[in-house]
Protein backbone atom coordinates (compact mmCIF):
# COMPACT_ATOMS: atom_id res chain seq x y z
CA UNK A 1 0.00 0.00 0.00
CA UNK A 2 1.15 3.26 -1.24
CA UNK A 3 1.28 6.42 0.88
CA UNK A 4 -1.93 7.98 -0.69
CA UNK A 5 -3.58 4.73 -0.42
CA UNK A 6 -2.66 4.56 3.40
CA UNK A 7 -4.30 8.29 3.74
CA UNK A 8 -7.36 7.49 1.72
CA UNK A 9 -7.80 4.40 4.33
CA UNK A 10 -7.07 6.75 7.22
CA UNK A 11 -9.92 9.21 6.12
CA UNK A 12 -12.01 6.05 5.51
CA UNK A 13 -11.50 5.22 9.29
CA UNK A 14 -8.76 3.31 9.50
CA UNK A 15 -6.74 4.75 12.02
CA UNK A 16 -4.12 1.79 12.54
CA UNK A 17 -2.66 3.00 8.59
CA UNK A 18 -1.59 5.71 10.49
CA UNK A 19 1.02 3.97 12.55
CA UNK A 20 2.80 3.39 9.08
CA UNK A 21 3.04 6.81 8.82
CA UNK A 22 4.10 7.45 11.85
CA UNK A 23 7.36 5.43 11.82
CA UNK A 24 7.58 6.42 8.68
CA UNK A 25 8.11 9.86 9.52
CA UNK A 26 9.59 10.08 13.08
CA UNK A 27 12.75 10.02 12.19
CA UNK A 28 12.92 12.75 10.20
CA UNK A 29 10.32 15.06 11.98
CA UNK A 30 12.67 14.61 15.24
CA UNK A 31 15.60 14.98 13.07
CA UNK A 32 14.42 17.92 12.01
CA UNK A 33 12.92 19.59 14.80
CA UNK A 34 16.43 18.36 16.99
CA UNK A 35 18.17 20.68 14.39
CA UNK A 36 15.65 23.61 15.38
CA UNK A 37 15.23 23.45 19.38
CA UNK A 38 19.03 22.22 20.18
CA UNK A 39 16.63 19.74 22.65
CA UNK A 40 15.79 16.10 22.50
CA UNK A 41 13.22 16.27 24.46
CA UNK A 42 11.81 19.59 23.31
CA UNK A 43 11.92 17.91 19.78
CA UNK A 44 10.25 14.19 21.05
CA UNK A 45 7.12 16.46 22.11
CA UNK A 46 6.58 18.79 19.55
CA UNK A 47 7.23 15.97 16.72
CA UNK A 48 4.52 13.95 18.25
CA UNK A 49 2.03 17.06 18.58
CA UNK A 50 2.65 17.20 15.01
CA UNK A 51 1.29 13.96 14.19
CA UNK A 52 -1.25 14.38 16.30
CA UNK A 53 -1.79 17.40 14.47
CA UNK A 54 -1.69 15.88 11.56
CA UNK A 55 -3.79 12.51 12.19
CA UNK A 56 -6.65 15.38 13.51
CA UNK A 57 -6.56 17.00 10.47
CA UNK A 58 -5.70 14.73 7.57
CA UNK A 59 -8.89 16.09 5.78
CA UNK A 60 -7.43 19.29 5.22
CA UNK A 61 -4.27 17.61 3.64
CA UNK A 62 -4.59 18.72 -0.23
CA UNK A 63 -3.26 15.38 -1.85
CA UNK A 64 -1.45 17.04 -5.27
CA UNK A 65 1.26 18.73 -2.73
CA UNK A 66 3.58 16.48 -0.65
CA UNK A 67 2.44 14.70 2.05
CA UNK A 68 6.10 14.87 3.87
CA UNK A 69 6.23 18.25 3.31
CA UNK A 70 3.00 18.83 4.62
CA UNK A 71 4.26 17.44 7.36
CA UNK A 72 7.62 19.44 8.16
CA UNK A 73 5.13 22.78 7.18
CA UNK A 74 3.23 21.33 10.63
CA UNK A 75 6.50 20.29 12.54
CA UNK A 76 8.08 24.18 11.50
CA UNK A 77 4.30 26.15 13.06
CA UNK A 78 4.65 24.01 16.38
CA UNK A 79 8.58 24.36 16.82
CA UNK A 80 8.54 28.18 16.22
CA UNK A 81 5.17 28.34 18.50
CA UNK A 82 7.57 26.45 21.30
CA UNK A 83 10.61 28.45 21.03
CA UNK A 84 8.41 31.94 21.21
CA UNK A 85 6.64 30.26 24.52
CA UNK A 86 10.10 29.74 25.89
CA UNK A 87 11.53 33.45 24.83
CA UNK A 88 8.20 34.72 26.64
CA UNK A 89 9.12 32.19 29.86
CA UNK A 90 12.76 33.70 29.79
CA UNK A 91 12.23 37.08 29.84
CA UNK A 92 9.41 36.32 32.44
CA UNK A 93 11.79 35.04 34.67
CA UNK A 94 14.81 37.08 34.07
CA UNK A 95 12.48 39.71 35.50
CA UNK A 96 11.99 37.85 38.76
CA UNK A 97 15.54 36.93 38.73
CA UNK A 98 16.45 40.56 39.05
CA UNK A 99 14.44 40.91 42.06
CA UNK A 100 16.68 40.51 44.85
CA UNK A 101 13.83 38.64 47.22
CA UNK A 102 12.94 36.24 44.35
CA UNK A 103 15.44 33.42 43.77
CA UNK A 104 17.97 33.40 41.08
CA UNK A 105 16.69 31.24 38.26
CA UNK A 106 18.70 28.61 35.88
CA UNK A 107 18.10 29.05 32.62
CA UNK A 108 16.08 26.29 30.81
CA UNK A 109 17.54 22.95 30.23
CA UNK A 110 19.85 23.22 27.06
CA UNK A 111 21.93 20.55 27.77
CA UNK A 112 20.18 18.33 25.84
CA UNK A 113 21.68 19.79 22.96
CA UNK A 114 23.01 16.68 20.65
CA UNK A 115 26.49 18.23 19.94
CA UNK A 116 28.51 20.95 20.45
CA UNK A 117 28.70 21.70 16.50
CA UNK A 118 24.78 22.06 17.06
CA UNK A 119 25.18 24.54 19.87
CA UNK A 120 27.16 26.88 18.46
CA UNK A 121 24.59 26.53 14.88
CA UNK A 122 21.97 27.75 17.12
CA UNK A 123 23.42 30.90 18.27
CA UNK A 124 24.92 31.82 15.34
CA UNK A 125 21.41 30.86 13.18
CA UNK A 126 18.20 31.76 13.21
CA UNK A 127 15.16 29.29 13.64
CA UNK A 128 14.04 29.94 10.15
CA UNK A 129 18.36 29.73 8.40
CA UNK A 130 18.16 26.30 10.54
CA UNK A 131 15.32 24.76 9.31
CA UNK A 132 15.88 26.03 5.81
CA UNK A 133 19.80 24.32 6.11
CA UNK A 134 18.43 21.10 7.41
CA UNK A 135 15.53 20.70 4.80
CA UNK A 136 18.35 21.40 2.07
CA UNK A 137 20.95 18.95 3.39
CA UNK A 138 18.89 16.50 5.31
CA UNK A 139 15.71 16.10 3.47
CA UNK A 140 17.16 17.13 0.06
CA UNK A 141 14.08 20.02 -0.63
CA UNK A 142 14.86 22.66 -3.23
CA UNK A 143 14.51 26.79 -2.61
CA UNK A 144 11.14 26.31 -3.97
CA UNK A 145 9.73 23.33 -1.55
CA UNK A 146 11.04 25.19 1.01
CA UNK A 147 9.00 28.26 0.77
CA UNK A 148 6.25 26.19 0.85
CA UNK A 149 7.21 24.67 3.89
CA UNK A 150 8.23 28.62 5.73
CA UNK A 151 5.12 30.19 4.32
CA UNK A 152 7.26 32.45 2.09
CA UNK A 153 8.30 33.01 -1.41
CA UNK A 154 10.96 31.05 -2.83
CA UNK A 155 13.50 34.18 -3.42
CA UNK A 156 13.20 34.35 0.89
CA UNK A 157 13.76 30.73 1.20
CA UNK A 158 16.66 31.50 -1.30
CA UNK A 159 18.38 34.33 1.36
CA UNK A 160 17.68 31.99 4.44
CA UNK A 161 19.44 28.95 2.13
CA UNK A 162 22.26 31.58 1.94
CA UNK A 163 22.63 33.00 5.11
CA UNK A 164 22.94 29.67 6.60
CA UNK A 165 25.27 27.86 4.53
CA UNK A 166 27.57 30.97 4.28
CA UNK A 167 27.44 31.24 8.52
CA UNK A 168 28.42 27.60 8.92
CA UNK A 169 30.99 27.91 6.08
CA UNK A 170 32.60 30.92 8.17
CA UNK A 171 32.54 28.92 11.81
CA UNK A 172 33.66 25.61 10.11
CA UNK A 173 36.65 27.90 8.72
CA UNK A 174 37.06 29.57 12.15
CA UNK A 175 36.95 26.27 13.63
CA UNK A 176 34.14 26.55 15.91
CA UNK A 177 32.03 23.74 14.60
CA UNK A 178 33.95 20.59 14.49
CA UNK A 179 33.64 18.36 11.74
CA UNK A 180 33.43 14.73 12.10
CA UNK A 181 32.86 15.13 16.15
CA UNK A 182 29.82 13.06 15.98
CA UNK B 1 38.55 42.25 -5.53
CA UNK B 2 37.60 39.05 -6.82
CA UNK B 3 34.17 38.37 -8.51
CA UNK B 4 32.66 36.25 -5.46
CA UNK B 5 33.82 39.20 -2.94
CA UNK B 6 32.29 41.77 -5.07
CA UNK B 7 28.92 39.09 -4.80
CA UNK B 8 29.53 39.00 -1.07
CA UNK B 9 30.02 43.09 -0.50
CA UNK B 10 26.60 43.86 -2.55
CA UNK B 11 24.47 41.17 -0.48
CA UNK B 12 25.94 42.74 3.00
CA UNK B 13 25.35 46.06 1.38
CA UNK B 14 21.44 45.93 -0.03
CA UNK B 15 19.39 44.52 2.83
CA UNK B 16 16.83 44.21 0.05
CA UNK B 17 15.30 40.75 -0.33
CA UNK B 18 14.33 40.95 -3.65
CA UNK B 19 18.23 41.44 -4.72
CA UNK B 20 19.36 39.46 -1.60
CA UNK B 21 17.24 36.37 -3.12
CA UNK B 22 18.78 37.16 -6.59
CA UNK B 23 22.46 37.75 -5.42
CA UNK B 24 21.51 33.99 -3.62
CA UNK B 25 20.32 32.20 -6.70
CA UNK B 26 23.36 33.57 -8.71
CA UNK B 27 26.06 32.24 -5.57
CA UNK B 28 24.12 28.76 -5.74
CA UNK B 29 24.69 28.55 -9.13
CA UNK B 30 28.54 30.09 -9.60
CA UNK B 31 31.10 27.60 -8.65
CA UNK B 32 33.50 30.71 -7.57
CA UNK B 33 30.67 32.04 -5.53
CA UNK B 34 29.65 28.63 -3.65
CA UNK B 35 32.95 28.18 -2.61
CA UNK B 36 32.09 30.65 0.32
CA UNK B 37 28.61 28.74 0.97
CA UNK B 38 29.05 25.09 2.99
CA UNK B 39 27.85 22.41 0.52
CA UNK B 40 25.45 19.87 1.32
CA UNK B 41 27.75 17.28 2.92
CA UNK B 42 28.80 20.01 4.91
CA UNK B 43 25.59 21.15 6.16
CA UNK B 44 25.14 17.81 6.78
CA UNK B 45 27.90 17.13 9.15
CA UNK B 46 26.82 19.67 11.40
CA UNK B 47 23.26 18.76 11.81
CA UNK B 48 21.48 16.19 13.22
CA UNK B 49 19.97 13.98 10.84
CA UNK B 50 17.44 10.99 11.60
CA UNK B 51 20.08 8.17 11.80
CA UNK B 52 21.93 10.06 14.36
CA UNK B 53 19.01 10.04 16.47
CA UNK B 54 19.37 5.97 17.55
CA UNK B 55 16.75 4.07 18.39
CA UNK B 56 13.53 6.14 18.82
CA UNK B 57 10.38 5.43 21.27
CA UNK B 58 7.38 4.23 19.75
CA UNK B 59 4.95 7.39 19.58
CA UNK B 60 2.03 5.74 17.90
CA UNK B 61 -0.21 4.32 21.20
CA UNK B 62 0.70 8.58 22.43
CA UNK B 63 -0.31 9.91 18.93
CA UNK B 64 -3.60 7.80 19.06
CA UNK B 65 -4.46 8.89 22.89
CA UNK B 66 -3.85 12.08 21.94
CA UNK B 67 -5.99 12.73 19.18
CA UNK B 68 -8.66 10.62 20.55
CA UNK B 69 -8.39 13.11 23.68
CA UNK B 70 -9.13 15.96 21.87
CA UNK B 71 -11.97 14.24 19.71
CA UNK B 72 -13.74 13.86 22.78
CA UNK B 73 -13.49 16.89 23.91
CA UNK B 74 -14.10 18.44 20.54
CA UNK B 75 -11.56 21.00 20.81
CA UNK B 76 -10.46 20.62 17.61
CA UNK B 77 -13.29 20.00 15.57
CA UNK B 78 -15.34 22.29 16.95
CA UNK B 79 -13.84 25.13 14.62
CA UNK B 80 -12.39 28.37 15.80
CA UNK B 81 -14.09 29.74 18.85
CA UNK B 82 -14.46 33.20 18.41
CA UNK B 83 -11.87 35.66 18.84
CA UNK B 84 -12.72 37.59 22.24
CA UNK B 85 -13.63 34.60 23.80
CA UNK B 86 -10.40 32.96 22.47
CA UNK B 87 -8.66 36.09 23.99
CA UNK B 88 -10.00 35.70 27.61
CA UNK B 89 -9.46 32.10 27.83
CA UNK B 90 -5.60 32.86 27.24
CA UNK B 91 -5.35 35.79 29.46
CA UNK B 92 -7.13 33.52 32.32
CA UNK B 93 -5.08 30.80 31.72
CA UNK B 94 -2.00 32.84 31.84
CA UNK B 95 -3.39 34.78 34.80
CA UNK B 96 -3.61 31.76 36.34
CA UNK B 97 -0.33 30.79 35.39
CA UNK B 98 1.05 33.74 36.74
CA UNK B 99 -0.28 33.69 40.12
CA UNK B 100 0.30 29.94 41.06
CA UNK B 101 3.74 30.68 40.08
CA UNK B 102 4.16 33.54 42.37
CA UNK B 103 2.60 32.00 44.83
CA UNK B 104 4.91 29.24 44.66
CA UNK B 105 7.93 31.53 44.70
CA UNK B 106 6.42 33.19 48.05
CA UNK B 107 5.43 30.51 49.51
CA UNK B 108 8.44 28.14 49.17
CA UNK B 109 10.95 30.48 48.62
CA UNK B 110 10.73 33.18 51.12
CA UNK B 111 11.05 33.14 54.82
CA UNK B 112 9.60 35.73 57.02
CA UNK B 113 12.46 38.42 56.69
CA UNK B 114 12.77 37.70 52.68
CA UNK B 115 15.24 35.32 53.28
CA UNK B 116 15.82 32.52 50.89
CA UNK B 117 14.56 29.11 52.53
CA UNK B 118 16.00 25.50 50.64
CA UNK B 119 12.71 23.71 49.93
CA UNK B 120 12.67 20.27 52.09
CA UNK B 121 15.18 17.66 50.67
CA UNK B 122 14.34 13.93 49.78
CA UNK B 123 11.57 12.67 47.66
CA UNK B 124 12.12 14.49 44.39
CA UNK B 125 9.90 16.65 42.53
CA UNK B 126 8.01 15.15 40.08
CA UNK B 127 5.20 16.69 37.55
CA UNK B 128 3.55 14.29 35.14
CA UNK B 129 0.57 16.11 33.71
CA UNK B 130 -0.87 19.45 33.30
CA UNK B 131 -4.10 20.43 31.47
CA UNK B 132 -5.83 23.45 31.17
CA UNK B 133 -9.87 23.34 30.07
CA UNK B 134 -8.61 19.80 29.01
CA UNK B 135 -6.66 20.07 26.97
CA UNK B 136 -2.40 19.27 27.42
CA UNK B 137 -0.72 22.37 28.73
CA UNK B 138 2.44 23.35 27.78
CA UNK B 139 4.75 22.91 31.30
CA UNK B 140 8.11 24.43 31.76
CA UNK B 141 10.28 23.55 35.12
CA UNK B 142 13.00 25.48 36.29
CA UNK B 143 15.32 24.15 39.39
CA UNK B 144 17.51 26.38 40.60
CA UNK B 145 21.12 24.70 41.15
CA UNK B 146 21.85 26.22 44.63
CA UNK B 147 18.47 26.87 46.29
CA UNK B 148 16.40 23.53 45.96
CA UNK B 149 13.58 25.87 44.66
CA UNK B 150 11.38 24.40 41.71
CA UNK B 151 9.44 27.13 39.76
CA UNK B 152 6.81 25.75 37.68
CA UNK B 153 4.88 27.48 34.76
CA UNK B 154 2.26 26.50 33.16
CA UNK B 155 1.06 27.68 29.77
CA UNK B 156 -2.32 27.26 27.99
CA UNK B 157 -1.80 25.83 24.99
CA UNK B 158 -3.47 27.70 22.12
Amino acid sequence: MDEKERIAACLCGDGEEFRQIVTEYQGPLTALAVNMLGNRQDAEDVCQETLVQAFLHLDRYDPCLSFRNWLFTILYRRALDLLKRKRRFRAFFSRAAADPLRPAYAEPDESGSDSKALGVLLDRLSPRERLAAALWANEGLTAAEIAGVLGCSASTARVYLFNARRKIKVLMEKGNVALGNR
Amino acid sequence: MSHSGIVDGLYRMIPLRAVRGRLAAHAEACPSCGRRLAGREEVKRVLISAADLGRLDDIWPAVRKGSAGRRETGAETAGPAPRLWRLAAAAGGLAAAIFLTAFAVRYFGAGANGALIPAESGGGFQLHYARIDERPADTFIVQSPGDNIVLVWVEKNL
